[in-house]
């Protein structure tokens, strides 16, 4: 058997085993059942992009619940993403009020932002976005955050190039 | 799940170190010689590079006016929910909404409707036993038969051992009802201001944290005893009876508020309630925004409501009250006078 199918059969193993208990159990923590459902199929997805091989059932129930969990924290910030988009619409003047479809991907583009600024410590998180979002010089940023010019210039790289191993271990 | 480095590892740092000298303007001609001198030193230069610009891509996105501001905030809100060092005492949503977008866009007349949970507690709620999202109520059967109901955008924890029985809320509300039980572990709920215990007999009362320094408990049935953290005095609670307390006090008892109760039934109960606190009551249970006029904020509200059907709720209101209300889409309603 090639390699390939041997891995999509073991993940359809394991889901057969293991998917009414991960459903159970997200659903205990979340309450709502197609929620449950939909992040216990992913967590599923998600294994068959990169497979493990478990030797006991404990070893694979503890895989699976923490892949679920990162899906949903996942889904939860998304949620955060999509309520705070909606709260700053209140505060914009009319006429610069973004349409249904342009809030559609605005608020996509910034899932994927803030996955990726969510992985950055703080500091250097708020550099990228005062530069980048805020159009700050590093004088200004360095005032603002109580640190020298030079360090904000650090913090710009740092931040940089952990957003581009973030994208580069994402698409793999 | 570990990731290894890249193999263009190197590349993609040095591009990162460039995109550092880019990104403060004005740049230096030199640096901008020296930038292009590298981009056409190799190949995998020229590759880093792209994958940077498609990270800056991601941010200039925002460049209408409306969608920029929006994005601030998104970001601002977003990132700021990462900070684990951020104490309850530092800003919470409405500050920082304030100083993010400042004086530009329109004055909102009220800002309500808006929990005031501080956001490294929802980040802990997420992470609870149990929890649930606005808008959601729900009902838990235990292993002992004790019944567990959580409010709104809540969440607890179910710590059972061998000789006792803990619930703990770690944000919003929950209504516990104990059965007459023959189990003798010792079963309580506690709760960032202190701890309720209830014997044999069997109880039902409602715990809900009111702000980073308040806690309210409601005793429906049976009898309880609430001892908060900071203090050396506990007091009992019977059935009708109802106490705000803090880390270090109690208020007086008062008679127990049906409001505690009759969300676990989808409604929303209330005798003399001001207007602007009805509007936060029922904001818990819905996404978006409701402005309120500070003119009818003190409008005094009586009866029974839906939870979770704001269009009828509103329509009752426009009903008694002399105002007028839009509702132009469904997370936006703006209250004024008639």
């Amino acid at each position: 058997m090639n390699p390939e199918r041997q891995k999509s059969q073991q993940v359809g193993e394991l889901y057969a085993e293991h998917s009414s208990w991960l459903t159970g159990w997200i659903r205990s923590r979340l309450g709502c059942h197609e929620l449950a459902a939909d992040i216990a199929q992913d967590t599923f997805v998600r294994l068959l992009k990169r497979p493990k091989y478990f030797s006991n059932m404990g070893e694979a129930r503890a895989f699976l619940s923490t892949i679920a969990k990162g899906l949903y924290i996942d889904h939860w910030r998304r949620k955060q993403v999509e309520q705070a988009w909606l709260e700053s619409l209140a505060h914009i003047e009319e006429e610069f009020v973004p349409s249904a479809e342009h809030s559609a991907s605005m608020i996509e583009l910034l899932c994927e932002l803030d996955a990726m600024i969510a992985k950055l410590p703080k500091k250097v998180a708020n550099t990228l976005i005062l530069s980048q979002l805020h159009g700050l010089t590093y004088r200004e940023i360095a005032e603002r955050l109580s640190v020298s010019e030079r360090m904000v210039k650090r913090y710009m790289a740092q931040a940089m190039l952990q957003c581009l191993l973030f994208k580069s271990d994402r698409s793999l | 799940m570990a990731s290894s480095q890249p193999s263009n590892y190197v590349h993609l740092e040095a591009a990162a170190e460039w995109f550092a000298v880019l990104a403060d303007k004005p740049v230096a001609e030199a640096d901008q010689l020296a930038w292009q001198q590298w981009l056409n030193e190799d190949e995998a230069h020229r590759q880093a590079w792209l994958q940077v610009e498609s990270v800056g891509a991601m941010f200039s996105s925002f460049q209408d006016n409306g969608s920029q501001q929006s994005a601030r905030y998104v970001l601002d809100t977003t990132s700021s929910m990462n900070s684990r060092s951020m104490s309850s005492s530092s800003m919470n949503r409405r500050q920082l909404m304030k100083g993010v977008l400042g004086v530009t866009g329109v004055a909102a007349l009220g800002w309500i409707g808006w929990s005031e949970t501080p956001l490294p507690r929802i980040a802990s709620a997420w992470m609870a036993d149990f929890h649930t999202q606005v808008g959601q109520v729900s009902a838990y059967d235990l292993e002992d038969g004790t019944k567990a109901w959580l409010n709104t955008n809540s969440a607890m924890n179910r710590s059972y051992g061998r000789d006792y029985r803990d619930l703990s809320l770690v944000t919003g509300e929950i209504l516990v009802q104990t059965k007459a039980s023959s189990d003798s572990r010792a079963f309580s709920v506690s709760c960032a201001h202190g701890v309720i215990r209830s014997g044999v007999d069997k109880t039902r009362f409602c715990v809900r944290q009111l702000s980073d320094k308040q806690t309210v408990l409601a005793v429906y049935e049976g009898a309880v005893s609430l001892a908060p953290f900071g203090s050396q005095l506990s007091r009992a609670l019977h059935a009708g009876e109802e106490v705000i307390f803090s880390s270090h006090a109690m208020a007086d008892t008062q008679p127990a508020s049906l409001l505690y109760e009759s969300w676990r039934n989808g409604l929303l109960i209330v005798e003399d309630m001001p207007l602007a606190n009805f509007m936060a009551e029922i904001g818990r249970y819905h996404y978006g925004h409701i402005n309120l006029d500070p003119s009818v904020a003190d409008l005094r509200v009586v009866g029974t409501f839906p939870i979770h059907d704001m269009d009828l709720v509103l329509s009752m209101l426009s009903k008694s009250f002399p105002i007028r209300i839009k509702h132009p889409l469904s997370w936006w309603v703006s209250i004024s006078a008639a």
